[in-house]
Parts: C-alpha cells; structure tokens; sequence
C-alpha cells in the first residue's frame, strides 16, 4: 500500500505570554479573520484551562466553537533574531465574515508560512542575478542598479511602450500602489497586466457599463435572499466559507448555472433549488433566455425600471463611454432584443441543454411576484465562468438580468462577483489609455494587449511582480517560446561584475532582445527563465490592508520577519523608482504608503485617514481596533467613521444621468461567431477549467504543504465515464491534452499546445466536456488556452479551449489518490 | 481504479435539521447529533457513540496509548461499521471492514481500518454516514467534509486540515482486534490522551 502523510499526534498549546496578532486570510476572496499566537519555542507551552493559554478557552474546544488548534494550523520558524518559535493561527471566532469557520486554504494557513524546517524552506531569500545561464545570489545594490538601469535605458530610448509590467491585483493596497505610480504615474506605460491575464481590460466592463460596480453586496445578504442565483462561481470550492457560512443552511433556493455538476449544483438539487447544466460557453444565451420568459409574462420589476433605468436614447450617448454609446440600451430597446428566436424557451433549451421547463423554472424563482404583490428577493453571484467566456455578452447578460428583476442596493438582494483572491488594487493614476495602441471594436483605443507587444519586439524590459505568465498566460505554449526567443536574442550576461551585466543586458535590448525581471517570493517557471530575481516579502511578513468580496477592509498585521533578504514589494518598487530619479517614493514604512494612498484605494479609504487625525491616532491604529474591519468607501461623517454596506442603496447610478441602462447581449454578430470558432470538431474535447477547493492559485504555498499536495500529486482532468470507456482510460491514468487548433487573433491560425494530467473518471462533467485545474504548476492548461482577447474588453474566454485527449498510460496514482466523487452533498 | 460514477445522494441519510440562524448555536449541534447512530456497538470499549466527554474528572490521566479490543474479526461485516471509542470515553470511532486493501488496513485482507467519527473541520458527527459504495465517511451534516477511509482518512473534499484521525490497529493470532495509537488529533483535543476518562482496557 501506498503511504500517507501523518501530523503528530498533539499540538503545543499557545501560553498566556504568546504574541497575538490579528489577520485575515492569506487566500481567498471571502477573507476569514484569523488569530496569530507566536510564542519561542523554548517557552512552555500553555494549560488546558482558559486561565493558562492565550486562547482564554477551556480545552479541549467544543464543536463549532471554532477555537480548536488542529495540527495543520501549527508550525515552527525561525526569526531573523536566530531564535525558533512556535506560530498557531486559528480562525477568528469573533470575525463577522467567518466566525470561527475556515475552509481548507485558511485552515492551513501556518503550513504556508517559510520555515526552515519544511518544504517552504526554498523560499527566494536574495536577489539573484542570471550569469553564464545560471541564477547567482547578488547584493540587493548590485539588484537595484541592474533594474533601475534597464529601465531607465528602455525608457528614454524606446518611451514608455519599451517596458512591460505584470502586477498582482491584491498583495496589499500598499504594495500595489507602489507598483502602479512607478509604471502608470511615473513611466506611463501602457503595456500593464494584471497576474491573470496579458492585459488591463475589466473582468467586468459590461457591469460597469450598465452603472452598476463590480463588489456590491454584503455576505449578509446571501442570508436574507429568497434565492441565490449563482452562475459560474463554484462557491463551495472557491468561496468556501460565504457558501459554508452565508449560503448553506438559511433558506434561500440555490440555483447554480454551470456545465458541471459540482458540489453546489448537488446541494441546490437536494434542498429544492436547480442546477442549470449548461454548454460550456452559452451563458449569455441562456440569461436571454429567462429574461425573455420574465418580460413575456410580465414579471419585471416595472417600479425600478422605470425610475432607474434610462429611458431616453438620448441619455445612453451623452457620456464619453464609446461601448455605452455602442451598447446601451432602453427597456424598450431590451425587450426588442429578447424578441430574437434563439431566446424563445424551446430554441434556448436546445442551444444550452438545459431543459425548457428548468428555464421557465429558474425565470419564475428569481421574478415572478407572490401572491401578495411581493417580489422575491434574489442575490446574483458569478465568476470566472462567467467572465472567462465570450467576455462582454455574458457580462451584460446577467447585469441586465440583475437590472430587470431589480436586484440591486436592498437587504437580500443585488448582484456581485464572488471572487477568486481578495482585493487590493490602488493607483494614483488611471490606466493610461491615451498611451495605448491597441484598437478595439469600432476602432477606439482599448488597452494594450502586452503579450502581443512583446512579440512585435516593442518590449525592451518585462518586470513581473508576483504572476506566473510563462504557465499562465493565454496560449502559453506559444508565449514560452515567444519569451525564450527575447531572451536569447542578443547578448547575455556572462559575468557577475554589475556594470558588465547592466552593460551586456543594454546592448540585448538594443539588438532586438528583452530583459525579464521577475519579483516574487517563491522560485516558479518566470522567476527560473528571468535575468534578474528581486525576493519579496510573503503575508504576515509586513502589515498591509485590503478588502474582501463585500469590500471588508482591514489591516493585516505582520507576525513574523520575511526570511533572509526577501523585502516588501513597496520597497523594492521605491529603491528602483528613486534610482529612476523619481521623486515621491521615499516611505518608511508601510502606514506611509497607506496614508497617501487611502483617497485612490479600490474603494475610497481616506475616511480611515482623517477620522485616524481626528482623533489624533494614526490610521493602522483605528484599523486595529476594529473588530471586524470597516466596509469600504469609508467615509468621515460628523465626526464618525462610517463604512458602507452595500452599495447603490441611494440608486445613484455610475452614468451621466444617474439612471442605469441595459447593455446590448444579444448572442449575434462577433459573440456568436468566436463561439463558432472555438467549438470543438471532431474527437476533440471541450477543455474548461476552474480551481479545486485545495489548492491556491498556482500552488506557490501549496506545492510545498504535503498534506495539500498529497490530495492533488498532480493537475487532474474530469472525464465522464462513458468517454473514459471508449479512450479506454481509468482513474488514475496519465492523459495528455493537445491541440494544434488553439485559436488565436487570426481567424484560421492556430496555435499549439498539450499538457498532462491524471484521470479522474466521474459524471460530474457530461459527455464531451473535461474538466481541468486552471492554475496547476508546470502541467499547465493555459498551454491550450485561446490567444484571442475580447475586442469591448481585452480579456480571453480562458474557459473555451479544446483538445484531444490521448491516454499516456498508467500510475501509481491510481494509489495514491483519491477518486471519490467530489460532490456528495447532504 | 475503477471507474466511479457520481451516485445519488446516499439514501437513508436523514437530511439535516434546518437552520434558521445566521450561526449554529449548540442546540442546533445537538440536532445533529441526533441523525444516524448507525454502528453496531461490541467490545469491551463501549462508550456512547455521539456524547463527547468536555469536562474534566478523568479517573485516570494517560500518557501512552492503551492497547484495548476493540471487536473479533468475527464481527465484522464488510461495509458494517463498528462504533467504539478509544482512547478516551467520548472519542467515538468506526471500526469497519471496508472490502478494499487500505492504507494501515489490518487483517487477512488488509482491510480493516478505524477512524474518529468526529469531524475534524469543525467537531460535527459522521457517525450514520458511511458510505460503502466509495469507501467514505461523509458527508458531514455541518459543511460537507467527506473522508476517504481508503487512503488514511484522507479528505475527500471539505474543509478539514487533517487527514481523519486513523486508529492503529493490531491483529492477534486469534483474530482479536486491538486498538493501541492514533494517527492525527482527534477533533477539539491538543492531545489525544487528556483530559478525559481512559476507555477500559
């Protein structure tokens, strides 16, 4: 038999002397409190008796309690002062987001930290410079020179289209804000990416077209809804504790829109709600379909649109938004929209799959007023499966939806992103568009889509802060070998001397070549093909704030040192930025950044900063003291620190006119023939992707937690039993996933790509449909992702690609893994 | 591996109580624990299957691990789970023979395994939910959690942060089967062993 991994019997018991500090969650969007205790290790341990440890509870912990140390919430470290300490981090009982609840992710925060003494041990403790081929350990002087001197060349040689960067959107306020006055403010480059895709167009664009905002709910409001209309999001596996805690177990009818029929779709089922099992990427199809059963029978909310949304068409084109211009629509407008055939319910149904009386169904639980004249309360949730399709359409789809049952800024209803990481994006500056060249739908500019730049031979210096495009870009198979090319092209450098090695990189960009800088806390794919490694500090290692999906805000204190060299992202930023000759990045600490950034905060924290001055405290010190942090925009208001709920309660909308207005949704034109182009042909699979509830991102803590990475030795795909039989495959196979049909820009060319995967033979996904992790490290699914970007809003439908599926063989992890279905609800 | 389609949801699981509070109070974890006491009790190691012992009042403090019968082989049905505590009274577990080679698995077939049937994501009872067709415990009635009693407790899927906590097992040459160590902390302890009153050995 195969073994498996073991925690020790016992956990030490934090004493009354441990430091205690006060966090949310490393991961997830939902953002848990959780309490640190850090104590020596040569210190006793504490006593069974609320009197003797500094939890201040008798021990052992009741059920639900959420005050139990189990042993993955135990680690040990070492501190820059040499001595060795115990660090527990538990779920914070007294959080209004989780109360003592956790998912897998936060339960095991403490496995994440670096500790000399685990697998997190090879954390990138100094700068490294790559001489003769291989990284070598520099000094952070030399590091700095190198960076800010090629930057500086690119520059004022080549302006601001010479240099790229690809940032994080949520390491902390403080370290994004950085980021973006050195590249957007400073540099004003257009060539900006956020770590999940090549470009900076929204994920949400259409929402935002339409006057609405993209985190606009309170979790609170999952408890009050009659139904919870999720649609790609998954919330169980990836906003564990909003479903656990929020959705699960107060009532509101679940329906799940989604190809597969994971663990929500089977609670909805069991508890009197619906799964609507779509074909991947006919979101937006189906949307249309049930606002077109609610307009034919009437059941709008006609009170709201016709005091909120826009009913003049001269209203749509007042503002500057050209896809408003383009896009927006009045209710008459819509309802002629809806009059297309394909949204009538027997068309729909044979378009989508899902069944005729389950779209009537799901249009009559979110619209159809009670017998009293009451509308039922609906709260719209949805993701990247969402998102990840035919972008805009699908986008708009369910924000019109939202608009026509009028679901917005009241208790119990609304519509949001669920969200995969937290938030914690700022910028002093917006993206520079007039920079930009990249032309969109109608020919207005839309920002650069920068992977595209890179291979044109724009690009002279490429920084990565945090991301992984090498595995994770779109169509990254094509873009490991564009990146390989810019870095060959030209000299290397070959000796560690820092003026040699600045000269020798100058003269690669000079020749046609790029300089890769890759700024991040683990070795990975990027940091391994870069010129120069900048180490950063990890969560808990510095103080910072962001906000959680109902826009939390909190401050998450630093409980113990970054290891050997690794400094805040901030100031790494700062050191290149000054040596630029920029002024304006000269903070000590990271309450500095915050003070100056809290006005440009994703959502507006300045009220944190003058009600702190008010009271003469500073502003980390009132966040601190907050029980539960303070849902932004945070204003200062009579003297008062007040946050916000949720947003839109006063229907103030985000357009010219104040009204909100539909966005066109309709599934013709481009929508309906880049579906037409991504389909599969032949033996070829639909290849859509998600996160596991286990695992985090690209696994960067995870890969080197043993009892994570034992559930999932290896990315996995989904094949329905009846495909598995005839590929002749069985769980615990190797499968290779290749196409040589990845779509690109061009219609007609394609591009290349496979990765491997272990079978994991379940009907949870129907037939002609696998199913695969988005993130998992070096078997990369974006090796077959689309190289095409939406033309509204440059994002691609990552969730849309196709391959041939091929059994490599066998595995021991036929032994090693568990197959079991993943979703046995109760 | 076979190839394992997604079943029904089992039958005979009694769904869980309702909860009409934001937050589940302890009356409400009360309710659950009154679902599905489904194992058949025998052995010298009898304790009540879902009544956790949390004051404190032990006879006897332990400091390594009793070895205590827990049933004969004779006993065992495959897919018929055996409920006993160990190794405080409260610390209810499942013996069951599973029909499948398991990780640690004792007997004649290397299938014999015992686990805690308090659920280590937040203390919620899996006792009555065994789950013969895939070798599973779960899922839990609180937040799903589902353990794989094939692959050392291994989770399914679910929020737990360890492995369910396996009960070494030993075989005698007359089929005697004993309990005598714990993989992983069972839920709400920091130690196995204390406080609490030692099962009889």
């Amino acid at each position: 038999m195969a073994e498996v991994f073991r925690f020790a019997d016992h956990v030490p018991i934090p004493p009354t002397t441990a430091k205690k500090s006060r966090t949310s969650c490393q991961y997830c969007i939902v953002g848990c409190g959780y309490t640190v205790h850090v104590w020596p290790t040569d210190v006793p341990e504490g006593g069974l008796k609320a009197s003797e440890n500094a939890l201040g509870v008798d021990l052992p912990a009741s059920a639900l309690s959420g005050q139990w140390i189990s042993p993955g919430m135990y680690n040990r470290t070492v501190f820059q002062d040499g001595r060795s300490y115990n660090v527990v981090i538990v779920p914070d009982k007294d959080y209004a987001v989780n109360h003592g609840n956790h998912s897998i992710r936060g339960g095991t925060n403490a496995q994440g930290i670096w500790t000399p003494f685990g697998p997190t041990a090879d954390r990138l403790m100094a700068p490294l410079l790559k001489v003769g081929g291989a990284q070598q350990p520099i000094s952070w002087d030399a590091a700095l020179t190198i960076a800010s001197g090629v930057l500086k060349h690119a520059v004022s040689k080549y302006g601001p289209q010479g240099v790229a960067f690809r940032m994080y959107a949520y390491q902390w306020f403080e370290n994004t804000y950085s980021i973006t006055k050195l590249y957007f403010k400073e540099i004003g480059t257009p060539n900006g990416a956020i770590h999940n895709r090549a470009s900076f167009g929204g994920e949400t664009t259409a929402l935002g077209d339409t006057g609405l905002d993209t985190w606009n709910i309170a979790y609170v409001d999952a408890e009050m809804a009659d139904v919870v209309f999720e649609v790609g999001a998954g919330g169980y596996e990836n906003q564990t504790v909003f479903f656990t805690q929020h959705v699960m177990n107060h009532g509101a009818k679940l329906i799940v829109q989604d190809p597969r029929k994971i663990m929500d779709a089977a609670y909805a089922e069991a508890h009197g709600g619906l799964h609507l099992q779509l074909k991947p990427g006919t979101d937006a199809v189906l949307l249309n379909a049930i606002a077109r059963v609610i307009v034919d029978n009437n059941w709008q909310d006609n009170d709201f649109v016709s005091q909120f949304i826009i009913s003049s068409p001269g209203d749509i084109t007042s503002g500057d938004n050209w896809r408003q211009q383009h896009f927006g629509m009045t209710f008459a407008a819509y309802q002629k929209m809806l009059q297309n055939p394909l949204y009538e319910t027997a068309n729909a149904a044979l378009f989508t799959g899902v069944p005729a009386d389950q779209i009537q169904m799901a249009a009559q639980l979110i619209a159809k007023p009670k017998a009293n004249g009451q509308r039922p309360k609906t709260l719209f949730m949805f993701e990247k499966g969402l998102i990840w399709g035919i972008n805009y359409q699908n986008v708009a789809a369910l924000a019109n939806l939202a608009l026509l049952v009028g679901s917005i800024g009241q208790v119990g209803r609304g519509i949001s992103r669920s969200g995969g990481h937290q938030e914690g994006f700022s910028s002093p500056v917006g993206y520079p568009i007039k920079n930009a060249t990249d032309k969109g739908l109608f020919g207005e500019i839309i920002p650069n889509y920068i992977d595209a730049h890179m291979e044109k031979g724009e690009v002279k210096v490429y920084h990565v802060i945090g991301a992984n495009p090498a595995g994770m870009t779109n169509s990254s198979q094509h873009f490991r070998e564009v990146l390989a090319k810019l870095l060959a092209h030209g000299p290397t450098v070959e000796s560690a001397d820092t003026n040699a090695a600045l000269a020798a990189l100058i003269a690669r960009m000079d020749s046609g070549g790029m300089v890769l800088i890759a700024q991040d806390i683990y070795p990975n794919l990027t940091t391994e093909m870069a010129d120069l490694v900048l180490p950063a500090a990890a969560w808990g290692e510095m103080n910072g704030v962001r906000i959680n999906g109902e826009r939390r805000a909190r401050l998450y204190e630093q409980f113990m040192d970054a290891p050997g060299q690794a400094m805040r992202d901030w100031w790494i930023i700062a050191q290149i930025a000054q040596r630029m000759g920029f002024s304006g990045f000269d903070w000590k600490t990271d309450e500095d950044v915050f003070t100056e950034l809290a006005p440009n905060a994703q959502y507006d924290a300045s009220g944190i900063v003058q009600y702190a001055a008010s009271v003469g405290k500073s502003p980390y010190t009132v966040l601190r003291g907050l029980q539960s942090g303070i849902q932004l925009p945070a204003k200062f208001l009579n003297g008062q620190l007040v946050g916000t709920t949720r947003l839109f309660e006063d229907r103030k909308f985000g357009t010219t006119s104040g009204k909100a207005m539909f966005i066109n949704s309709d599934w013709t034109g481009l929508a309906a023939q880049v579906y037409a182009q991504l389909q599969p042909q032949g033996d070829e699979f639909w290849v859509i992707n998600g996160r596991v509830d286990e695992l985090w991102q690209t696994m960067y803590t995870h890969k080197r937690v043993p009892y994570i990475l034992e559930r999932w030795p290896s990315n996995h795909v989904e094949i329905n039993p009846t495909d598995a039989g005839r590929l002749g495959v069985v769980s615990g196979d190797i499968i290779s996933l290749a196409s040589d049909r990845v779509v690109t820009q061009q219609p007609g060319t394609f591009d290349t790509g496979s990765f491997t995967a272990v079978a994991y033979v379940s009907d949870i996904v129907p037939q002609g449909v696998v199913f695969t992790n988005f993130a998992y490290p070096d078997q990369w699914m974006n090796s077959i992702s689309p190289r095409w970007m939406h033309p509204a809003n440059p994002v691609p439908p990552y969730k849309l690609s196709r391959a041939r599926l091929t059994r490599i063989g066998s595995s021991d992890l036929a032994l090693r893994m568990s197959f079991a279905p993943r979703n046995l609800a109760t | 591996m076979e190839i394992t389609p997604t079943p029904e949801p089992p039958s005979g699981t009694p769904e869980p109580t309702p909860v009409s509070s934001p937050h589940m109070t302890r009356r409400q974890f009360l309710t659950y624990t009154g679902v599905g006491v489904g194992g058949l009790v025998v052995g010298g190691a009898v304790g009540a299957v879902l009544t956790r012992v949390f004051t404190s009042g032990q006879t006897q403090v332990l400091t390594t691990y009793p070895q205590v019968q827990v049933a004969h082989l004779s006993d065992l049905q495959a897919g018929k789970p055996v409920a006993f505590d160990y190794p405080l009274k409260g610390q209810s577990s499942y013996l069951i023979k599973l029909g499948k080679p398991a990780i640690d698995g004792v007997g004649p077939a290397g299938d014999v395994v015992a686990f805690s049937t308090i659920c280590v994501h937040m203390g919620c009872p899996l006792a009555g939910r065994y789950q013969d067709t895939y070798k599973v415990l779960g899922p839990c009635p609180c937040h799903l959690s589902t353990y794989d009693l094939s692959l050392g407790g291994m989770p399914v899927t679910g929020a737990a942060t360890e492995n369910l906590p396996q009960i070494e097992l030993s075989v005698d040459a007359s089929g005697n089967i004993f309990a005598k160590g714990v993989w992983g902390v069972i839920y709400g302890f920091e130690n196995n062993l204390q406080p609490g009153t030692a099962v009889q050995s």
